[in-house]
């Protein structure tokens, strides 16, 4: 019998137990803005002080002297891009950081002409320590150079589509575009400088387009100006411009929907229905004995 | 049974331990790499030579912004360790290249203009000048050749099973570098062309000669002063010249001769605050004199300029935060004055203009550093600008811009309801300004906190109400500031919350439940089921009946111990379903007391009755009975299996 109890004991420990631990436990996922490893945002947070935008509402996206940061490793939905084309026309700043996923498709919709090439960009002179961590040196705008020798990039892509006066940063000529992904220079493949960085304008606002998104990474964010060129970068905006991050597009890892199920639980419980719920479903498991033992006499 | 309990509840941990193994894994979406594990990698031994050939032509190519911008990339180029040193050389002869060629090109072209003015005697000390620089590019260019070599001779290119393309690379480095040559070639040539005509000039023209006198040799800036003098040539005069008088080498006045070549003109002095000043009269024929005089210019005259001097007192912090103000203060004075009238204060923090403002004494001047500044070291500098008779002065201190941390201090464990006094103070320690903004906020209620004497905020906040019962929640402070919407700067801190209220009502409500609890799972008392009495056709067994246990079954024959061990059997389930015991000083009757049996109540009794004939009494047992015996036993012990699940 004492075995018994115990047995049944077993299951509500053991996922009370995987629940602290979910809850407990730092999130690894790429981009994830509570993620203090390398691959995280947390160190971007507590610089540019971003607040999360994990729902394209407008409401929440004052237009005037923000910045949006979009990383769009999934694809939007018509009404999330109706919501950015409108945040961007009403003068807000767009910036999207990409390199292999779902920025064309975003852009496509704003109508412009650029596109992130999705072709890895690789630099076997100017680099730090790999040619697929290629040195960006050659900042034409005086806004974003400012402060800014050279800035370290981790497997990006370029841009292409982009006019001469929009862009803001180019690799150098001993870059070229790895289509064949053999990671050596061939023939056919398109060698530097080419477009890293461009701006473009859209109504009252404006679109930046990163072929990057690795240099917000914590691991990124320390090494060569890459930090002080972010933040020339989000000052496109307007100096002083709040900083948003879109979460929903950065991907699920099982652990953060776990984290993120838990919450919803949590504030379920803590509203006053769930509290009352929980009370009532407590009450009537202590009770089950007292009915049981009633309806027994009664038959 | 408890074989298959005890295994599915070691498959249901497996299993979500499982799951939480694969909840860690980290998504690989996005392809990148951790920079601190990258691995170090050179690159080919051509690309290397090749920017290096890319430097020297675009010297040759006279693009020498862009030369002086590959330059500056060379320290970022990955390099083997042992080449970094003559490739550091290679960039400093390039850059030190550039500059002679800059040089170079200046000075031709002044000389080039002063041939053209008539101005001889310059025009031939920038030829001089010209010669100086040729002679440096010359020796640059070797030493460049030589560090090319170098260069190359490390990298293999020299060796006999070196890869084409890094000979082939070596080759376009040395006809870029050749093409220097040709370069400096051009500017020699160029100097040559100049120096023919000056010397031929200067045999064939007339000279001319400029004298100059000054009313004054002191003078207030500002005011003006009288120049006069002539202008003769070979001792006549040149009546209607017209003259140019410098000041400082800068243009301040023109005159024109008189018919007896003699001029006089009022020179107003600039506001220049130096103690001295040069003049000169100038002459340089136009018109129907150019080819026939000599340009000259007059022997220089000093004047000595004086003017009110300004004084600047300043106070300034060592350290500010970003974001925040901090308050510069001063006094501007004059020792020659007493009253300096309003002047124009800037505050810079490196070239970036603080703040600007007007004072006619002291100052004190907030100054707000950008938010975006990035922490570190900066000079500060309050400029006075220059005023009429008044000198400008500036007074410069190194400022370092600090990041500010703020720390909350407030109890770890927060009661609701209730209150907390919560602190926060900005760090680094350095003076903060009064008007800042700091808010503390816990869930939805947020308070501004006020500045004590200690340089940290205080205030209470009041711990909102919810009906979590225990948990953590995030206690906020920030800091903003005047002129920024928005915090500027924020830390936040773990509290657990602990709701009393809550857990005081859920301890009321489920402390009877837990109360009834206890005692519905202690057993009944016997007496309960005594007032019940049996069920109707069943013996009542006789109260004196010895224990069952103290008997020996094998006695009472087949039939009987087979009765007796479906009792047992009966018994056994029971006391585990009940967890009561079969002890050994209880009579059969007793066992039914104590088992508080809620089913097969009828099946037990008739089995205890069964058992107490066989072991008490004389009957004798038949088989059907033994069999009606076993059946209710195995009645029994499937309604207490029921009963357990």
């Amino acid at each position: 019998m004492e075995l018994r109890r115990r047995l049944i004991m077993l299951p509500p420990i053991t996922i009370i137990l995987l629940a602290l631990i979910v809850w407990f436990y730092p999130s690894s996922a790429d981009f994830r803005l509570d993620n203090p490893g390398w691959n995280g945002l947390e160190k971007f947070v507590a610089e540019f002080n971003a607040s999360p935008a994990t729902h394209l509402q407008r409401s929440s996206l004052p237009p005037g002297r923000t910045a949006l940061v979009v990383v769009p490793l999934e694809k939007f939905t018509e009404p999330e891009l109706l919501q950015l084309k409108d945040y961007v026309s009403s003068g807000g700043m767009l910036a999207v950081f990409d390199d292999y996923g779902n920025g064309n498709q975003l852009l496509d919709y704003l109508g412009l002409e650029a596109r992130f090439t999705g072709r890895p960009l690789l630099d076997p002179l100017f680099n730090h320590k790999s040619e697929w961590l290629p040195r960006i040196m050659d900042l034409p705008a005086i806004r974003v150079a400012r402060g800014v020798e050279s800035v370290v990039l981790n497997h990006p892509s370029s841009l292409a589509g982009v006019s001469r006066d929009e862009v803001l940063a180019r690799s150098s000529a001993f870059s070229f575009l790895d289509l064949d992904g053999d990671g050596a220079p061939g023939e056919t493949e398109p060698t530097g400088p080419l477009p890293v960085l461009a701006r473009v304008m859209i109504g009252k606002g404006s679109v930046v387009l990163m072929a990057d998104p690795s240099i917000l990474i914590n691991g990124m964010i320390d090494i060569g100006d890459n930090r002080a060129f972010l933040r020339n970068v989000l000052d496109i905006g307007g100096a002083g411009a709040r900083v948003f991050v879109d979460e929903s597009h950065h991907g699920k890892a099982p652990l953060d929907e776990a984290k993120k199920a838990l919450a919803v639980t949590h504030g379920a419980l803590s509203a006053p229905l769930g509290m009352m719920g929980l009370v009532g479903t407590v009450l009537t498991l202590s009770l089950r004995p007292i009915w049981q033992r009633k309806g027994e006499r009664v038959g | 049974m408890k074989k298959l309990l005890v295994t599915l509840a070691a498959i249901a941990s497996a299993a979500a331990m499982a799951g939480l193994t694969s909840c860690t894994a980290p998504a690989a979406l996005v392809l990148h790499e951790n920079p601190t594990t990258a691995k170090s990698l050179f690159p080919a031994r051509s690309l290397i030579l090749l920017h290096l050939r890319d430097i020297a032509s675009d010297i040759s190519a006279e693009d020498l912004a862009k030369a002086r911008s590959v330059i500056r990339n060379t320290p970022y180029a990955s390099v083997p360790r042992e080449l970094q040193h003559i490739i550091e050389r290679y960039n400093q002869y390039s850059s030190d290249l550039v500059n002679s060629f800059e040089e170079l090109e200046a000075v031709l072209d002044r000389a080039s203009w002063l041939t053209s003015e008539g101005r001889l005697a310059e025009a031939r000390r920038e030829l001089e000048r010209a010669k100086v620089a040729l002679s440096r590019t010359e020796r640059l260019i070797q030493d460049l050749k030589g560090a090319a070599r170098t260069v190359a001779n490390q990298l293999g290119a020299f060796a006999a099973l070196a890869p084409a393309k890094l000979t082939e690379a070596y080759d376009q480095l040395q006809r870029a570098t050749e093409t220097l040559e040709s370069q400096r070639e051009k500017y020699r040539r160029l100097s040559l062309s100049l120096e023919a005509p000056t010397a031929k000039e200067e045999a064939e023209l007339e000279p001319t000669e400029v004298t100059l006198d000054l009313d004054t040799a002191k003078i207030f800036v500002g005011e003006s002063m009288i120049a006069s003098g002539s202008i003769t040539s070979r001792g006549s005069s040149l009546p209607n010249r017209r003259l140019t008088i410098l000041v400082n080498g800068r243009p301040a006045a023109t005159v024109h001769a008189a018919a007896d070549g003699s001029y006089q003109q009022r020179v107003e002095i600039p506001y220049k605050y130096v103690p001295s000043m040069t003049v000169q009269a100038s002459y340089t024929p136009t018109d129907n004199d150019l080819g026939t005089y000599v340009a000259s210019v007059s022997q220089p005259r000093q004047v000595e300029t004086t003017f009110l001097e300004t004084a600047l007192d300043i106070r300034v912090p060592d350290k500010a935060l970003r974001g925040l103000p901090l308050t510069v203060a001063g006094a501007v004075t004059s020792p020659d004055d007493a009253a300096p009238g309003k002047r124009t204060v800037r505050v810079l923090l490196g070239e970036e203009v603080l703040a600007s403002f007007y004072t006619q004494g002291s100052f004190s001047q907030r100054a707000v550093i950008r938010p975006q500044t990035p922490a570190g070291s900066y000079p500060l500098t309050i400029a006075v600008d220059a005023e009429g008779p008044y000198s400008g002065i500036s007074r410069q201190k190194l400022l370092e811009v600090m990041e500010p941390s703020l720390a909350v201090k407030a109890p770890q464990f927060l009661f609701v309801p209730g209150s907390v006094d919560a602190a926060v103070t900005i760090s680094p320690e350095i003076e903060t300004p009064s008007d800042a903004v700091v808010r503390l906020k816990l869930g939805e209620n947020t308070t501004v906190l006020n500045a004590s004497e200690h340089k940290t905020f205080a205030g209470t906040l009041d711990v909102p109400l919810s009906l979590v019962l225990i948990g953590p929640q995030r206690l906020e402070a920030s800091v903003e500031g005047l002129e920024h919407k928005g915090p500027l700067h924020t830390a936040t801190r773990t509290v657990v919350v602990i709701n009393l209220a809550n857990i005081g009502i859920v301890a009321l409500l489920l402390l009877p439940v837990g109360l009834i609890a206890r005692k519905r799972m202690r057993g009944r008392p016997r007496t309960d089921y005594a007032e019940a009495g049996l069920p109707k056709g069943i013996a009542e067994p006789a109260e004196s009946t010895p224990p069952l246990q103290t008997q020996r079954t094998t006695r009472f024959g087949d039939e009987g111990s087979r009765i007796l061990a479906a009792y047992m059997k009966a018994a056994q389930a029971i006391a585990e379903a009940r967890d009561v015991p079969v002890r050994s000083h209880q009579t059969l009757r007793e066992f039914i007391g104590v088992a508080a049996l809620n089913g097969a109540v009828e099946a037990f009794m008739e089995l205890t009755a069964t058992a107490e004939r066989t072991l008490y009494s004389a009957h004798i047992i038949d088989m059907a009975e033994a069999v009606r015996a076993e059946n209710l036993a195995t009645m029994v012990e499937e309604v207490m299996k029921d009963g357990a699940s």
